[in-house]
Parts: C-alpha cells; sequence; structure tokens
C-alpha cells in the first residue's frame, strides 16, 4: 500500500510539474497550447488510477458501461438538434448516483467514444477533461444535488462551463496567448449553442432524474450492489 | 475501410502505432512552424487518399480549403500587430505579419486533423483496448463494454419503439409529445439495459472475472519489424527534439517575420520529420507493389499449370 502511496506522490508532485516545465521549454512558442493540453490529459490519470485501485465488484463496472453508452447514445440520437443532447445530464447522474470517479469514467469515456462517431481531434482530451470533471464534481457534491433545484442548477451551471473551457481552449490554441478579443468573439459565436447547452441539461434532468433514480435503486436493492 | 490484418501499415504492433501517431501530433500541434505545416500536409494526405475511399475525399478537401481560408482572414482583422501594414481599417492596421501568421497555423491545424483522420482508421478501438488493457485492465473493459453495448442498444431502442407504437403510443407532431415520446423510450431502456447489465456481470462472475492468476490473449505479436520500426520512430523524433532544442529551426511571425533557415542542423531535423511523415505512405506504396509483384506469380503458375485446377496439399488424400 505504501509504494502505491509514493507513486501517486511521485505522479502529482514530480512526474506532471516536470512534463509541463520540460514542454514549455522545448516549446516556446506554443507554451499555453502545451500547458492546456498537458493539464487535460495529466488530470485524466488520477481518476483512471484511482478507479483501478478501488474493488468495485462485477456489478457496478458493468452498470458504469452500460451508462456510459446511454450517454453516447444519446449524443447520437440527438445528431439532427446541435447543442441539444442528453450526455451531460447522464454524465451528471451517473456522478450522482455511482460515486466521483465513476462519474468522471462516464463523462471522459462519453466524449473519448462518442467522437469515434463524430470525429477525434485535438480537442477530444479536452472535451475528456470537461464533461469528466462535471461527473467528477457530481459525484462530490452528490448530497447537495439530492435536491431537485440545486441539480438542476448544477445542470445548467455545467452547460456554461463546458462551453467556456471550450472557448478558452480554442483561443490559446489558435494564438498561444490569451485575447479577450478573440474570446468575446467567440462567446458570441457559441453564444447560442451555450444557451442550447444549459437548456437541454436543464430539459434532460428534469425528465431523466426520476425514472433514472427509480431504476437504479430498483437494481441496487434487488442485486445488493 | 480495407484495414484489418490486412492492413500493411495498421499491421505494425499497436504500442508502434501509438508511438509514432503520439510523436507527430505532439510535433505538429506544438511546433509551430511552415515547413513541418508542409511536411505534415504533404506526407499525411497521400496516406489518407489510399485509406479511405475516393467519394468523401473531395468533399473533405473543399471543407479543408474554406477552412483555411476562413481562418487566415479572419486572423487578418483579429491580430494587429506586425510591422507591415497593408492597408488599414478603422485607423487599425490589417498587416501581412498576421496573415501569414493565420496562414501557418490554419495549414497546421488542418494536417492535425488530417492526421487524426489517418490515426482513427489505422488505430481501431481494439488496438487501444490492447494498449489500455495492459496498464489499467479494469478502465479498459469499461471502455469495451460501452463500446459494444452500442449496437445492442441501438437495436433494443428501435425494438421498443415498435413496440410502444403497436401499443398505440404514437408521438403527435407536436415538439414536447415527440420529447415525452423518446424519454418514454429512453427511460424504458435504462430499464431493460440495467437487468441486462445485472445479468452479464453475474454470468462474469460465475467464469471466474476477477480471480487471481487469469492471463489474457491477444493476436498481437512484437516481431522483429516492429522493433525496427520503433527504433526509426524514436531516432527520427529525437533528431526533429534535437533541433527544436536546439533552437536550429524556430519560426516566428511578431513583430517580423523571421527567415525560414536552411542550415545543415536545420535541414537534419526537416529531413526526419519528412521521412517520419512519409513513412506509412512508403509502408503502404512498399506493401501494395509487392503484393502486386506476387499476384503475377500466381497467375503465371496457373497458366503453366495443363489442369488449371489448384489442389491444396492433402486434399487428395482425404478426398475433400
Amino acid at each position: 500500500m505504501k509504494s502505491r502511496t509514493y507513486i501517486r506522490i511521485f505522479l502529482y508532485f514530480i512526474l506532471i510539474p516536470a512534463v509541463i516545465l520540460v514542454g514549455i521549454h522545448i516549446f516556446q512558442d506554443r507554451k499555453y497550447a502545451f500547458v492546456t493540453l498537458a493539464v487535460a490529459i495529466c488530470s485524466c490519470i488520477p481518476p483512471f488510477i484511482g478507479y483501478e485501485k478501488r474493488s468495485a465488484d462485477t456489478g457496478r463496472i458493468v452498470v458504469l458501461a452500460v451508462l456510459t453508452a446511454l450517454a453516447v447514445i444519446g449524443r447520437a440520437a440527438f445528431v439532427f438538434l446541435p447543442g441539444f443532447k442528453p450526455v451531460t445530464a447522464i454524465v451528471i447522474l451517473t456522478g450522482m448516483y455511482l460515486g466521483a470517479e465513476s462519474g468522471f469514467l462516464c463523462g471522459a469515456f462519453s466524449a473519448l467514444l462518442s467522437n469515434f462517431l463524430f470525429g477525434q481531434g485535438p480537442w477530444t482530451p479536452l472535451q475528456m477533461f470537461s464533461w469528466g470533471m462535471i461527473g467528477f464534481f457530481a459525484g462530490i457534491l452528490a448530497n447537495c444535488l439530492a435536491r431537485h433545484k440545486i441539480l438542476l442548477l448544477y445542470g445548467a451551471f455545467s452547460g456554461i462551463l463546458y462551453s467556456v473551457l471550450m472557448d478558452v481552449w480554442s483561443v490559446l490554441w489558435f494564438e498561444d496567448a490569451f485575447s479577450w478579443k478573440r474570446y468575446v468573439a467567440m462567446f458570441l459565436v457559441s453564444l447560442t449553442s451555450t444557451v442550447m447547452y444549459m437548456v437541454s441539461n436543464v430539459v434532460f434532468l428534469l425528465l431523466l432524474a426520476k425514472p433514472f433514480g427509480e431504476k437504479l435503486s430498483r437494481i441496487q436493492k434487488k442485486y445488493h450492489l | 475501410m480495407e484495414q484489418g490484418i490486412w492492413g500493411r501499415f495498421g499491421a505494425f504492433h499497436p504500442v508502434v502505432l501509438f508511438v509514432y501517431f503520439a510523436s507527430l501530433l505532439v510535433l505538429l500541434i506544438f511546433q509551430f512552424h511552415p515547413v513541418v505545416a508542409l511536411l505534415g500536409l504533404s506526407g499525411g494526405l497521400p496516406f489518407l487518399f489510399i485509406i479511405k475511399s475516393g467519394s468523401k475525399i473531395k468533399k473533405m478537401l473543399l471543407f479543408y480549403l474554406l477552412f483555411f481560408f476562413v481562418l487566415t482572414v479572419t486572423n487578418l482583422f483579429f491580430t494587429h500587430e506586425g510591422q507591415t501594414p497593408l492597408f488599414y481599417i478603422n485607423d487599425k492596421p490589417v498587416t501581412l505579419e498576421s496573415g501569414i501568421y493565420g496562414a501557418v497555423m490554419a495549414a497546421l491545424l488542418i494536417a492535425v486533423l488530417i492526421w487524426c483522420q489517418c490515426m482513427q482508421v489505422i488505430l481501431t478501438s481494439d488496438k487501444i483496448l490492447y494498449l489500455m488493457g495492459k496498464s489499467i485492465p479494469r478502465t479498459a473493459l469499461v471502455f469495451t463494454m460501452s463500446f459494444r453495448f452500442l449496437p445492442l442498444f441501438l437495436r433494443q431502442m428501435k425494438k421498443i419503439a415498435r413496440a410502444q407504437k403497436a401499443m398505440g403510443l404514437y408521438a403527435g407532431d407536436s415538439v414536447y409529445d415527440k420529447a415525452k415520446g423518446g424519454v418514454r423510450i429512453l427511460s424504458s431502456l435504462i430499464g431493460w439495459s440495467l437487468e441486462n447489465a445485472m445479468d452479464t456481470a453475474c454470468s462474469m462472475k460465475a467464469r471466474g472475472y476477477g480471480i487471481r492468476g487469469r492471463n489474457d490473449f491477444s493476436l498481437f505479436r512484437f516481431r522483429k519489424s516492429d522493433a525496427l520500426m520503433l527504433a526509426l520512430i524514436l531516432v527520427l523524433t529525437g533528431t526533429v527534439f534535437l533541433g527544436i532544442v536546439r533552437r536550429d529551426i524556430t519560426f516566428s511571425c511578431y513583430p517580423a517575420v523571421s527567415t525560414v533557415s536552411f542550415t545543415l542542423p536545420a535541414c537534419t531535423a526537416y529531413a526526419a520529420f519528412g521521412i517520419l511523415t512519409f513513412l506509412p505512405f512508403l509502408t503502404e506504396c512498399r506493401e501494395r507493389i509487392k503484393w502486386k509483384h506476387q499476384k503475377e506469380n500466381i497467375h503465371d503458375e496457373r497458366v503453366g499449370d495443363a489442369t488449371g485446377i489448384f489442389f491444396l496439399p492433402g486434399c487428395k488424400k482425404t478426398g475433400a
């Protein structure tokens, strides 16, 4: 157990900063782009390892796989309505019911898997990070989110968060410095989809929260998860 | 998508492929340089041509051209740094430098997108799973199971929709009705899939999933050619990195566009990167020529055979 803790400390405090420092030194002209991508990829590692270490039983693994697949299908099923997707809602509910690390995995894998259909690109790690974090915090805040109004508020907030993170990434990627002018332009262009994200998160949480909770707790009771 | 086991570049070991794409994409994303952009594009496009069907390519190229144009033009109007004003809009200079920056950046972005598409064809999900399964088996299991669930759930969703229609639960024309119908189907799908998942879990448990001492099976073997390819990739990437670290290849647009250096160390780095980007295309070409040659040999033999019938060794004995 102890050596594992050392490995973790090594990873967090030595390896990740070292990667970032060396990267900044090598790619001086593109340091912002490097830092954002490096942070996004590196922050995916701890939850994966954490999930690995948990002695979760087979049932929980399979349920997580089911929920991830449902999130991806949700993204594919509503492909004709850009921005109006149940993915975030399902990720939030997964985080709430299965815990923070499972929420992260559900978010990250929904992004990775659905991009096999929609196209992978340099944005994939960022999407994995954003959706993963939304699921992760849903797991941490599970007790607060049990209140319906706060859940809906969190849904709306995560719509904004997702949009802002992706816009900041695009600006840093293209310019390698943060320019407010370009960010405001990006923000205005993506304003409709941001509003779409918020509305769809709230709508899907409203519609899905009850059947989701009922079914999951039924399964939990029936199979002693 | 004629890859699979017949794939030529794709037939290399997943570790080799992963290292290749990772180093190539890192260089393309983080090294801002016109020569890098040009080499990335010229190596990636012919390879993508070979591994993808032709009809989609034309549309894609058109899209990329448009993309290039839009990015270059928007950069002209967003960034006013640089020394050489072309003309003025609202007392703000539109500079040559910002145009060149936008063009190089757009070319790099398109190169990255093209290589991502190549990666999607070559580094298929089973290979990704193999790479993940070694280090994070439980996480990899979640990944692969969700992958399998996708077609299963889609089929089940259609079944549920048909069943509900037969029960008289039509979705009306109004958006509200449609949404309600969609959620009814989704809710039923959630219930079914969770029950189904628990069956799977029980079955896995019964077969001893998670017991110590089990090993896994894979078709991938690390051959000598894989080792050679991996060494070549690492040497080439190392050479380019050396050029970057020693500042042999640098390029900046602001305040003035710097000249592209063609000193010996710089040219070495360009050459290394060029070979790296053309590796898949060349491998593919070599294998195709080899295959064509072999096919001609087969044809010759058949012509020489008097009966014109092939017998597999051992066919006559068994009387098959």
